[in-house]
């Protein structure tokens, strides 16, 4: 029977090529393998979505009740519900350590720049699609974070106006908005983001997982061990651990990531008393607020300029922290400033 | 006329969100030496009034942004003194409209129209001076003042219907809390709950017998109906942390064992 599989298939040559025969440097993937977390997440994520689709309502009248009934009425719909919120949060932050690792670690060296670049592409998709999945369930926190976030379009220089109207729909967050985030989320950005996945686990394949960093003077070789079975085996290890994370903020601090408004339905005439983007955008909400718009807009279009161009910025050799002070100075600068400005976002 | 006074009112009571106790009213009147005009001004500061920003003009009228007291209590800037016990409702209405409706609608509100003299806002709310605080019915109704007025037959049983309720409501609101601790959102249920109060406390405004008795009624079986959801959402609340625990039990021993053939690897 395996035999007839392998005839037609190869998977046995294909699972021996990815796996024994994939040697990587054997300090891979420790002490967190978060590329496999976030590959994990995913799928989870796909998972949890299509299930969520059999019972969701996406439409504005009837999506909030929709979701009350999954959380109350359909077996383990809150479970769903849950782990398709609760990971999306995570997905984030695994996303923001992921990045911030390869980026101290130099990571995104030659010959590893295209893995970079299209880990960065999936950054702005992870983001792209939390952001439209947040105005699904069509609750107060839903409809005025989204109203707050397309608001701050208006800030790009001359088409600001017109991409609030284009991202809205018109002039109000509404219907159209509602039809726009649902296409996104479950159309046309879960396509790109498994797309993109795609090619930067092929590039990482090609180019290797890179090895450990070293000081300039240290000129020890990696040794190098098949993938399969102890890097495997960490990464599975990387992922069980994972799962438990996620599983204790969805059953015992599950509204770690809700706030109040989240339980009321939205209503465009009535403003909650704090309105606030999900945390991760606290960020880009809060700059605006201490310094002229358009020097905001600058510097957050030239620090995801930067991001994409760090490996032709810092092409040098070395990768050590230490070794290239300038960019390691920068990027501790940067985490600092990203991490004050949601803790000013947070508590504006 | 309602319209016209709710309108003055509300445009006088604007500036008292932006205007607070640095108002020319509070530092004018805290000096009286005369004890009646003094008074208001401590009793206010402890009301549920000061607490959510309504100052002295928001009833009284007049301009607490002009430093001269007279020029503040002037007719040009709309100074009102208090409000004449035909109009209190509409005042108060400004802020409390559902359950000005309900009262201008009731028994009492009917009374006042016909011009015959009965217990208005201030009758009730103000038995403390201006130290306006927030009060449940069952406080506020007592067996030596209300069998005076008319409507409230046994003041006694609306006491007693009334405590009975508020019971229901803070036991049902304690359960709520307890399912949210184990963390199940229940928005809606603490809403219509609220719904259901606030819809009695209409009726209460009223003053009519009949009409109290039917929104009682209908209230403990709001609050009966609800706290058996709630009860429902309870045991599957406490489910959920039992499944959760043992998932967790599991991977946890999942981890350990994939650690140690890991180890064994080596």
């Amino acid at each position: 029977m395996l035999q007839w599989l392998e005839t037609r298939t190869g998977l046995a040559g294909l699972l021996r090529r990815h796996g024994r025969e994939f040697a990587v440097p054997e300090e891979s993937g420790t002490p967190v393998s978060l590329g496999a977390i976030l590959v994990f997440v995913l799928l989870l994520q796909v998972a949890t979505g299509v299930l969520l689709l059999v019972h969701f309502v996406p439409d504005p009248a009837a999506a909030f009740e929709s979701v009350r009934g999954l959380m109350r009425e359909v077996p383990y719909g809150w479970l769903v519900r849950l782990l398709h919120a609760h990971a999306a949060n995570w997905m984030v932050a695994v996303l923001f350590l992921h990045l911030f690792r390869a980026a101290f670690q130099g990571a995104y060296k030659q010959p590893r720049e295209l893995v970079w670049v299209s880990g960065c592409v999936l950054f702005l998709l992870v983001l792209a699609s939390a952001l439209t999945g947040y105005i699904l369930p069509w609750s107060q926190m839903s409809y005025w974070a989204t109203t707050v976030v397309t608001a701050s379009f208006a800030y790009v220089p001359f088409v600001g106006a017109d991409l609030v109207y284009w991202a809205r729909g018109g002039e109000f967050v509404g219907d159209a908005t509602y039809r726009r985030a649902f296409a996104a989320h479950v159309g046309l950005l879960p396509l790109l983001l498994l797309a993109v996945v795609a090619v930067h686990l092929a590039l990482v394949r090609r180019a290797g997982l890179a090895p450990r960093v070293r000081r300039r003077a240290d000129t020890a070789t990696s040794v190098r061990v098949p993938f399969y079975p102890r890097i495997a085996l960490r990464q599975a290890i990387s992922i069980v651990g994972f799962s438990i994370l996620l599983l204790v903020s969805v059953f015992f601090v599950s509204d770690l990531f809700f706030p109040a408004a989240h339980g009321v339905p939205a209503d465009p005439f009535e403003t909650p008393a704090d309105v606030k983007p999900e945390w991760y955008f606290l960020w880009a909400y809060q700059l605006p607020r201490l310094m002229p718009e358009g020097v905001a807009l600058l510097l957050q279009g030239v620090a995801i300029a930067a991001l994409f161009a760090l490996p032709f910025i810092d092409s040098g050799p070395d990768r050590h922290p230490l070794d290239r002070p300038v960019i390691t100075t920068g990027l501790v600068l940067a985490l600092a400033s990203l991490v004050v400005l949601s803790v000013l976002g947070y508590r504006a | 006329m309602r319209a016209c006074v709710c309108g003055i009112a509300l445009l006088l009571a604007l500036p008292a969100f932006a205007q607070q106790d640095e108002s020319t009213c509070v530092t004018c009147h805290e000096l009286e030496v005369d004890e009646s005009l003094a008074l208001p001004v401590p009793e206010w500061r402890e009301s549920v009034h000061a607490e959510h920003l309504v100052s002295c003009d928001a009833c009284h009228g007049g301009d607490p942004r002009l430093e001269d007291g007279d020029e503040s209590m002037s007719e040009e800037a709309g100074f009102l003194d208090n409000p004449s016990w035909t109009e209190m409702a509409d005042y108060c209405g400004v802020c409390h409209e559902a359950i000005a409706e309900r009262f201008t609608a009731g028994r009492f509100g009917r009374s006042i129209l016909e011009g015959v003299r009965v217990a208005t806002c201030a009758t009730c709310h103000m038995q403390d001076g201006h130290r306006i605080l927030v009060a449940a019915p069952e406080q506020i109704v007592t067996s030596d003042r209300c069998p005076g007025c008319p409507g409230v037959a046994d003041a006694d049983r609306w006491i007693e219907l009334l405590r009975g309720l508020r019971a229901s409501h803070d036991r049902l609101f304690a359960r709520i809390a307890a399912v949210e601790a184990k963390g199940v959102e229940l928005t809606d249920f603490r809403r219509r709950a609220g719904a259901v109060h606030e819809t009695l406390v209409g009726s209460v405004h009223e003053f009519d017998d009949d009409s109290f008795d039917a929104a009682a009624f209908q209230a403990a079986r709001e609050y009966k109906g609800l706290a058996e959801r709630v009860s429902v959402v309870h045991g599957e609340a406490d489910a959920r942390v039992r499944l959760g625990v043992g998932l967790i039990a599991a991977l946890v021993l999942l981890f350990g064992a994939l650690l140690a053939l890991l180890r064994s690897l080596r």
